[in-house]
């Protein structure tokens, strides 16, 4: 049983990663009924990219943190990606 | 929205701003007018091949009743003449739908991708041909041929307009360049042969307190970017705020390949760009 208040977690997204929101995982066509842990990270449909979410720093030359240290992505990286829904609604109402 | 059939018939333009939601279904209601305008072609063919018979019925029975001859035959140059108007007519009829149907189904293809990444309420902007509106670009003489000439034209055929969840602008435009050859062959015949070859121009503006600076990331953007067989980069720019890049695709059957694999291409890198301007938080 879902809680009353509940709002799904998971990451969702074909080009970038955003939150779910959904109020129930039931029919939900990105976690098939929270079948799927991460429906972002584990799509399997984005042709030419199977690599999507991985970077190698020797294909990305210039792609350099701050203080010039090379790519080496956490979870955390990944989770910062994830903007709070509050933040996209604020934007849209910007328009 | 509802679609004036007539207007998309002889105008030949669907355009529109609304949300992805509401273009999905306008496609589909241009796929249901495409269907009722061949069933109307048909119809008028059946009524093609009805006028000639009637014309030829007309002639038998004025001969077996000993009418004039002339009647009959008034009859039967009546029955063909109706019968051409109605076949002439029968090709015409929203052939556009029928020559353009892979532009909208195109256009329902991209807006649906791109609605796994925007807002359902937002509108997009939406400017769709749906007949050949080339643009004469110039006609020269083609030597290989005895008097061959070539003729080149372009046809802006798309263009759609709206904006991401994450805040980003995407501009998207389709061309189609047309090479028309004309030529006497051999055998003293006029040959005409066409070829087209087609460029999707796509043009992503971030909002750089969430993206940083983009120009670090174009030579991996370069190194990285993938595209089907007949697809080849014919610009790639990689500005403070934004990036461009335009593709030529030989087969129009790889344009939604092409066109999904650019978006992927650049969206990898400007993932790239967010978790990098992330770190400095």
């Amino acid at each position: 049983m879902t809680p009353a208040d509940w709002t799904c977690p998971r990451r969702i997204g074909f080009l970038f990663p955003h939150p779910c929101g959904r109020i129930s995982p039931v029919g939900c066509p990105d976690c098939q009924n929270g079948q799927v842990q991460d429906p972002y990270a584990q799509r399997t449909d984005r042709e030419g990219y199977d690599n999507y979410g991985d970077y190698d720093s020797a294909d990305w030359p210039g792609a350099t943190g701050a203080s010039g240290e090379p790519l080496n992505f956490t979870e955390a990286d990944g989770e910062r990606l994830v903007k709070p829904e509050e933040e996209f609604e604020g934007d849209l109402t910007a328009s | 929205m509802a679609i004036d059939a007539e207007k998309l018939r002889t105008g030949g333009v669907y355009e529109t701003q609304a949300p992805l939601e509401s273009v999905l279904g306008d496609v589909a209601e241009i796929d249901k007018l495409a269907q009722q305008f061949a069933r109307e072609r048909k119809r008028k063919l059946l009524h093609g091949f009805l006028s000639l018979a009637a014309g030829v019925v007309g002639l038998v029975v004025t001969v077996a009743v000993g009418v004039p001859g002339f009647i009959g035959a008034l009859l039967l140059l009546a029955g063909i003449a109706l019968a051409v108007i109605l076949w002439v007519a029968a090709y015409r009829y929203g052939r556009n739908l029928k020559t353009y149907r892979w532009r909208f189904e195109l256009l329902g293809k991209l807006a649906s991708s791109l609605q796994q990444d925007s807002d359902p309420k937002v509108p997009v902007s939406v400017s769709l041909g749906l007949k050949d509106r080339g643009r004469f670009l110039k006609e020269e003489v083609w030597p290989e041929r005895k008097r061959g000439k070539q003729r080149f034209s372009e046809d802006d055929w798309l263009s759609i307009e709206g904006r991401f969840l994450d805040g980003t602008q995407f501009t998207e435009t389709m061309q189609e360049l047309i090479r028309r050859r004309t030529y006497v062959n051999p055998r003293g015949k006029s040959k005409v042969k066409s070829r087209s070859r087609h460029f999707v121009s796509l043009r992503l503006t971030c909002p750089k307190d969430q993206y940083g600076e983009l120009r670090p990331l174009e030579e991996g953007l370069k190194k990285n970017l993938r595209l089907p067989a007949s697809a080849t980069v014919r610009g790639l720019k990689v500005g403070g705020k934004s990036v461009f890049l335009r593709v030529r695709v030989d087969e129009a059957a790889e344009i939604p390949q092409a066109n999904a694999m650019m978006y992927l291409g650049l969206y990898r890198a400007l993932n790239l760009a967010r978790q990098l301007q992330g770190r400095q938080k």
